[in-house]
């Protein structure tokens, strides 16, 4: 398997925090592109797998993640999304997800998150990231247009609906999701970017606007009918903190999965995955933030400044 | 520098292995200047629930170091007042300021901080998207029955720190900070920062309440600061200034508010750079206290 070999040169490189060259990265993604095209809206997933939250470029992180979880390809892994942005290595982290989908289409689907997105991605690190280390918007050129590519959605045995956000109002059925043309930048309107966007609402019934003007809230009985009429049994999603790095909405009919620790460096919350049988047993695997002597990355210790 | 050590008070996570996780430690540091002592507490952010259950199965894990036997979300959760909450509360952080071995003096807290922000908003702005947003959903508007959530999302706070004790006396004043001081490079004796809370509204800015402190060797100077970005949108920044000169008598705590619209902004500042928008702006409304202490 010569062709392999290149590839699996560069996930060692992705392995240890080293970014590959830009050239690497176009052929990267025009590789990635030609398998993410044949992937549905609703990505078909056969348990067993471990299902994984937010990373937001925490890529020291992300090893930790593998370290508990298991390496790819033992271990089949979906990621709702949120790999870039906020963290400080979006660029490895996305690359080292990408080069595994590459390498292993079959042990690892990659659904798209809000962050997924060019607009969001100028506001909150990664454009810069790829400057930074490319001297250039090249490779974020290349990364999002793949993130045009990424799936909206995955239905593990027909059961568990994942999705980065929630659900939309315009949706009602898988079906609908299907029908969506994906290949776009996230738009501002329509049901595509509720999927990314949503949030369950604990506390009301319905759907629910939220006072910034942009955003639904969904209740618990909007989750009951959206399981109910596509028999499914759970809706599994990511896009919130959570301290303990899991939770539960609506008597088990939501989780919320999390699996970037310490959060931006200092929130101290611990990280989530979720761990499904071949029968769909649950073992959540609970991680915290790779010890510091790992990451060459910042320190907490705060450094004396001449505030005003 | 004291020297910063490790309270016993840890934080516990239930996981459905048995096995209890022990998260983050807090961390305590103080530093003493003249009568004063300065104690800044940081811990991590409140969890979504109750943790006692994994205190219980690990008995030599006693929350606090006061002895007292309940996770720090109900310790903490009641005192809370505040319904929709930030998302990160970082619930046991604290600077304390305190005169005469404790008996009276000035904190920044968190519980506090949360419980001064109203239920009611305080800006009618929307983010960026909100236009496009409602319009392509006119329609599914129209078919679903929707409840507007109303609160202020924004996370302003009406808070310039909490007096304890008998002791102190808050006055106006002329007076103003000596900024020729304030921006000379002495040598830094003590530097903390800590954050109190913050929100990303949901990837569309950041709401974000924080404090430095600066002690040399003739001030001791703290900036508790809530600065606010809608990204496209607009900027606030709130500050609170506590300013204590060596063997003076008292402190000034100085409150101003600058608020722009992005666009207003000059275009070479970055609304990114807190400091770099504080700056740029004039302030809208400054005010001045004397706080004399006996």
């Amino acid at each position: 398997m010569s062709g392999h070999q290149d590839l699996d040169r560069q996930i060692e490189m992705l392995r240890n925090c080293e970014p590959i060259s830009e050239s690497e990265v176009k052929a990267l993604c025009a590789k990635a592109r030609e398998i993410l095209v044949e992937e549905g809206n609703v990505q078909r997933i056969d348990s067993p797998v471990t299902i994984c939250g937010d990373i937001h470029g925490q890529f020291y992180d992300l090893k930790e993640l593998f370290k508990k979880g298991g390496d790819v390809p033992e271990t089949n892994y979906l990621f709702m999304g949120d790999f870039v942005d906020r963290g400080y290595y979006s660029v490895e982290t996305f690359l080292l997800l990408l080069a595994y989908k590459v390498r292993y289409p079959d042990r690892i689907t990659l659904i798209r998150g809000n962050h997924e997105s060019r607009q969001i991605t100028q506001v909150y690190g990664f454009y810069d990231e790829c400057v930074r280390k490319y001297g250039g918007v090249n490779v974020w050129r290349y990364c999002t247009e793949i993130f045009d590519y990424l799936s909206l959605a995955a239905l593990i045995d027909g059961k568990i609906f994942c999705v980065h956000g929630g659900l939309s109002p315009s949706i009602q059925s898988l079906d609908q999701i299907r029908m969506i043309d994906r290949k776009q930048e996230v738009p501002h309107d329509g049901p595509m970017c509720d999927l990314l966007w949503s949030d369950p609402e604990d506390t009301n019934e319905g759907w629910g606007i939220s006072p910034r003007g942009a955003g639904y809230l969904f209740g618990s009985d909007v989750a009951q009918q959206f399981n109910d009429s596509n028999n499914i049994s759970l809706i599994c999603r990511a896009h919130q903190l959570v301290m303990e790095g899991y939770k539960w909405h609506f008597n088990e009919t939501v989780l919320t999965v999390w699996s970037a620790p310490n959060y931006c460096y200092r929130c101290g919350n611990v990280a989530a995955i979720l761990e499904l049988s071949d029968s769909l047993v649950r073992n959540f695997i609970i991680f915290e933030a790779a010890p510091h002597d790992l990451r060459t990355g910042p320190t907490k210790k705060p450094q004396p400044e001449y505030f005003l | 520098m004291d020297h910063a050590f490790h309270s016993p008070d840890t934080l516990t996570v239930p996981v459905e292995s048995k096995k209890p996780i022990t998260a983050y430690n807090l961390e305590t540091n103080s530093h003493t200047f003249g009568n004063v002592k300065v104690t800044v507490t940081k811990g991590p952010m409140l969890s979504s629930q109750c943790q006692c259950s994994s205190l219980k199965t690990n008995p030599e894990e006693i929350a606090g170091g006061d002895g007292e036997q309940r996770c720090v979300f109900c310790r903490y959760e009641p005192k809370i007042t505040l319904k929709h909450l930030p998302d990160m509360v970082f619930v046991q952080n604290r600077l304390v300021v305190a005169f005469f071995w404790g008996k009276f003096g000035i904190e920044f807290n968190a519980v506090d901080a949360v419980n001064s922000i109203r239920d009611t908003p305080t800006t009618d702005a929307r983010v960026a998207s909100a236009e496009v947003w409602q319009a392509a959903r006119s329609e599914s508007l129209k078919t679903h029955t929707t409840h507007a959530v109303q609160y202020d999302w924004t996370y302003t706070p009406h808070y310039r720190g909490t007096i304890f004790g008998q002791g102190l006396k808050v006055e106006p004043t002329d007076l103003q900070l000596d900024m020729n001081l304030l921006t000379k490079k002495d040598p830094v004796m003590f530097f903390d920062e800590l954050q109190l809370y913050g929100d990303e509204l949901d990837d569309n800015g950041c709401a974000e309440l924080e404090i430095k402190i600066r002690i040399v060797e003739s001030y001791m100077f703290i900036l508790l600061r809530f600065y606010l970005r809608v990204d496209h949108v607009m900027v606030r920044i709130q500050d609170t200034r506590l300013f204590l000169e060596k063997d003076k008598p008292y402190m000034l705590r100085e409150f101003s508010v600058r608020e722009s619209s992005i666009s207003n902004l000059p275009s070479n500042v970055s609304p990114m750079d807190a400091s770099a928008v504080w700056q740029a702006l004039q302030p809208q409304q400054v005010v001045v206290e004397k706080i004399t202490f006996s």
